[in-house]
């Protein structure tokens, strides 16, 4: 975010954003995972 | 002398690699937990431990903060303001951190109730495939504010 800042929406900020929400989305995945096979099966 | 193009390319690529290696990580973590949830020692089990609407909200507060990146990403694109992009950005990476603090506050409660990772297999690999997950939500919106 502190490049968007200094350097402005360029091509390659996009691409860091990109790449960012990626990963995000990726970790959110694996939550959803966690929750249902770790908590959900295991408090049934 | 490459071009920008393949440059970026191959950065993408490689991130690509990192997030599959990242799933191959998760996988194993899961096979383990699959192996093990049953070895409790005598200690605490899943089913003595869970706190589903404790870990409802911290579902909700992750879900939130995915469509808050979706909502950001398309801000990006439809070239907007860089002040509201920014914003846009850190409520995401905001959201990250009372999530952590959950995290951090659900492991303080087993650490102190006695069910600390070395008591059996069971903890020790339900804290470290939660404690994998949180580490990697953590740093990487640490890593998303600077970069």
């Amino acid at each position: 975010m502190a490049h968007v800042l200094w350097k402005g929406l360029s091509e390659g900020t996009t691409r860091k954003l990109l790449l960012m929400s990626l990963f995000w989305h990726f970790l959110d995945i694996i939550w959803i995972f966690i929750f249902t096979f770790v908590y959900l099966f295991g408090a049934l | 002398m490459e071009s920008k193009t393949a440059l970026q390319d191959k950065v993408s690529f490689g991130f690509w690699v990192y997030l599959m290696s990242d799933c191959v990580l998760f996988a194993g973590l899961f096979a383990t937990y699959a192996v093990l949830y049953t070895s409790t020692y005598g200690n605490a089990s899943i089913q003595t431990i869970v706190d589903l609407p404790f870990v409802v909200i911290e579902t909700l507060i992750l879900l939130t903060s995915s469509f808050t990146v979706g909502l950001a990403l398309l801000a990006a694109e439809r070239g907007k303001k860089i002040a509201h992009i920014h914003r846009a950005h850190l409520r995401p990476l905001a959201l990250a951190t009372p999530f952590f603090l959950m995290e951090l506050s659900e492991f303080a409660r087993l650490v102190a109730q006695g069910s600390g990772p070395s008591h059996s297999a069971f903890l020790s690999i339900f804290f470290t495939l939660l404690g994998t997950h949180g580490l990697l939500t953590s740093s990487s919106a640490q890593y998303g504010c600077w970069f």
